[in-house]
C-alpha cells in the first residue's frame, strides 16, 4: 500500500506543478479571512469584542489561513466531472479504489503548499506584533492530530456530495451551499466564541467547526483540557461517520454507474 | 480573414439605435428564458442558493451587532441595505455578466467569435448581453427584499430627491460593473484562460458585504478610486438613507464614465486586431 502510495504520489506531484501558476491566483483570491479580519479589527478599535482583542483577532485570522491552507479540498468537482463524462470509467478498472489516487493529488498540493505559501503565513503568524499562541506539547499535539481530522472530515464530507453526482446534476450546487456553511459555522466570518447567544449552544454540534475552528482554537490555546479532549471525540465521531456514508454511497453508486453502461 | 473591424462599423449612434437595443435585449431574454424552461431544477437550486448566500451576509451582520450599535457609523437595519445591493449586483454578475464573459472566451479560443462580428450589431453590445442565466436572477429579487426589509426596519420612506440621486447611484453602479467585467472579458483575446482574473475580481467584490466605512483608511481609498466597490454597494445605500450628498453623485458619474470609456476602447482595440483562430 505504501509503495502504490508513493507512485500515486509521484504522479500527482507532476500533475501539482504543472498548475502551479493557476494556483498562485487562488490562493491570492483566499482573503475572505483577511476582510472579515479587517472589519474585526475596526470593532477592536474601540475595546475587546467578547474575549477577543485586536491581537487575539490577527492571531485568530493568521491561524485560520494556516489551517484553511493544510485543509484545501476541491474532490466534489474532479468527481462530479469524472462521473459526468465517464472518466471513472478506466479508473474502475485499476487494482485500486480511486479514492486512494484522490487523497494522493489532495496530498501532493499539501506539500507543494507546506514548501511555497505555509511558511510565509507561519512567518506572519510569529513576526507580526501582539499575536500570541499555545506552545505547551499538549496544545502542539492537540492542534496537530485535529488538523489532520479537520482535513478528513473535510475531505470525506465533500467526497459524499461529489459521489451524489451518480444520481443528481445538481451536487456542484450542493458542494457551494456546503462550502457556505463553513464559512458561516466554521469560524470564518466569526471566531464561534462571539456568536451570538442561542447560535452558540448548537454549532459544536454540527460537523463545520472541527474541519476548521477546532485546530485554530486549540492553537490559541482557548481549550481547557476537558474541553479539548471532548471536542477531538466529537471530530473523530464526525471522521467515522462520513466514512461510513462514503463507503455506503460508493457501493451503491457504482452499481448505478455501471447499470447505466457508462 | 480580415482583420473584423474593416468591414464591420458597429452602428454606435442614431435615433434607432436605443429603440433596437431594447428590442434585442428583450429577444435574448427570451430565448435565454426558453433555453432554461428546460432546466427547472436549476431554478429550485438557484433560489436556494440565494437564500443561503444571504443568510451568510445576515448572520455576519448579526454577530456584528451583537456586540456594537453601529459598525463603521451604520446601524443594523442601515447595513442591511449594503447587502441588500451586494446581493442584487451579485445576481446581475452571475445572470449577465458572467455567462456572457464564459461564452466570448470560448467563442475567441474556438474561433467562432467570427460569427458575432459579422452580425449587424454592435459587437460590444452581442457580446455582453447574448446571454442570460434567468434563474440567477434570484439574487436580483432576494436582494431587493432584504433592502425593503431594511427600509421597514428603519420605517423610512425614502424622500424624493434621495430616490433621484439613488437613482444615479444605481445606474453609475451598474456601468461601473459592466465596464471592470467587460475589460476582464476583453483580455482573454490575448490569454487563453481568464478565469483566474475574474476569480481575484470576485474576491475583492466580497468586501462590498459591508459598509466601506468598517475598512481602515487605506483599504477605503481603494475601494472607492481602484477598484470601485463603494460605488456598487456603499453608496446606492448611503443615497436611499439621504447621506450621499450631488458631490459624490458627480464624483460617481465620473468614474462610471471613465471606466466606460476606458473598457469601451480597450474592446473595440482588441477586436480590431482579433485575427480569427481559422486563419
Amino acid at each position: 500500500m505504501v509503495r502504490k502510495y508513493l507512485a500515486l504520489f509521484r504522479a500527482n506531484w507532476e500533475l501539482i506543478l504543472e498548475y502551479r501558476a493557476g494556483m498562485v491566483i487562488w490562493i491570492l483570491a483566499n482573503i475572505l479571512p483577511l476582510v472579515m479580519m479587517t472589519v474585526w479589527l475596526s470593532l477592536a478599535r474601540s475595546g475587546p469584542v467578547g474575549s477577543y482583542g485586536a491581537g487575539d483577532f490577527v492571531s485568530y485570522y493568521l491561524a485560520i489561513l494556516l489551517v484553511r491552507q493544510l485543509t484545501t479540498v476541491w474532490v466534489a468537482w474532479d468527481l462530479d466531472r469524472e462521473i459526468r463524462l465517464g472518466e471513472l470509467s478506466p479508473k474502475l478498472l485499476r487494482p485500486i479504489n480511486p479514492i486512494h489516487d484522490h487523497i494522493a493529488l489532495n496530498l501532493a498540493d499539501k506539500v507543494f503548499r507546506i514548501l511555497t505559501v505555509v511558511p510565509l503565513i507561519a512567518a506572519a503568524a510569529l513576526l507580526v506584533p501582539g499575536t500570541r499562541y499555545a506552545t505547551e506539547p499538549v496544545h502542539l499535539a492537540g492542534f496537530g492530530i485535529s488538523l489532520a481530522g479537520a482535513w478528513a472530515v473535510r475531505f470525506l464530507s465533500q467526497y459524499c456530495i461529489g459521489l451524489l453526482s451518480f444520481w443528481i446534476t445538481q451536487s456542484l450546487a450542493l458542494n457551494e451551499m456546503w462550502y457556505a456553511g463553513l464559512l458561516m459555522l466554521g469560524g470564518v466570518i466569526a471566531p464561534l466564541d462571539l456568536f451570538p447567544p442561542g447560535v452558540k449552544e448548537w454549532v459544536p454540534l454540527l460537523p463545520f467547526r472541527y474541519m476548521l475552528s477546532l485546530p485554530v482554537e486549540i492553537l490559541l490555546g482557548r481549550l481547557g483540557s476537558d474541553a479539548l479532549c471532548r471536542s477531538l471525540i466529537i471530530q473523530a465521531a464526525w471522521v467515522i461517520a462520513w466514512w461510513g456514508l462514503y463507503k455506503v454511497l460508493w457501493k451503491k453508486g457504482v452499481r448505478r454507474y455501471g447499470a447505466v453502461g457508462a | 480573414m480580415k482583420a473584423a473591424g474593416e468591414y464591420h462599423r458597429p452602428p454606435h449612434r442614431g435615433g434607432t439605435g436605443f429603440s433596437k437595443s431594447v428590442r434585442l435585449v428583450g429577444i435574448f431574454f427570451k430565448n435565454s428564458l426558453l433555453v432554461e424552461m428546460e432546466y427547472r431544477a436549476n431554478f429550485a437550486a438557484s433560489v436556494l442558493m440565494s437564500v443561503f448566500w444571504t443568510a451568510f451576509a445576515l448572520l455576519g451582520l448579526q454577530i456584528f451587532f451583537h456586540h456594537r450599535d453601529f459598525v463603521g457609523g451604520w446601524s443594523y437595519h442601515e447595513a442591511l441595505l449594503v447587502v441588500g445591493f451586494y446581493t442584487l449586483f451579485n445576481g446581475l454578475i452571475e445572470a449577465v455578466l458572467q455567462p456572457n464573459l464564459v461564452r466570448v472566451v470560448e467563442q475567441v479560443r474556438l474561433g467562432t467569435f467570427d460569427f458575432v462580428l459579422v452580425k449587424p450589431v454592435n459587437s460590444q453590445f452581442m457580446a455582453t448581453f447574448r446571454n442570460l442565466a434567468v434563474w440567477r436572477l434570484a439574487d436580483v429579487l432576494v436582494g431587493i427584499a432584504v433592502c425593503l426589509y431594511g427600509l421597514v426596519g428603519l420605517r423610512l420612506v425614502p424622500r424624493a430627491p434621495d430616490v433621484a440621486l439613488f437613482a444615479l447611484f444605481l445606474l453609475n453602479g451598474s456601468v461601473i460593473l459592466y465596464s471592470i467585467w467587460l475589460a476582464m472579458m476583453t483580455t482573454c483575446f490575448w490569454f487563453v484562460r481568464i478565469d483566474n482574473i475574474t476569480e481575484l475580481f470576485l474576491a475583492v467584490y466580497e468586501t462590498g458585504r459591508f459598509p466601506v466605512t468598517v475598512y481602515p483608511e487605506w483599504m477605503r481609498g481603494l475601494l472607492t478610486f481602484v477598484v470601485p466597490v463603494a460605488f456598487i454597494t456603499t453608496f446606492p445605500a448611503a443615497a436611499v438613507l439621504g447621506r450621499a450628498g450631488w458631490l459624490l453623485a458627480f464624483v460617481s458619474t465620473v468614474i462610471a464614465a471613465v471606466f466606460f470609456g476606458l473598457s469601451a476602447w480597450l474592446w473595440r482595440y482588441a477586436v480590431r486586431h482579433y485575427s480569427s483562430a481559422s486563419s
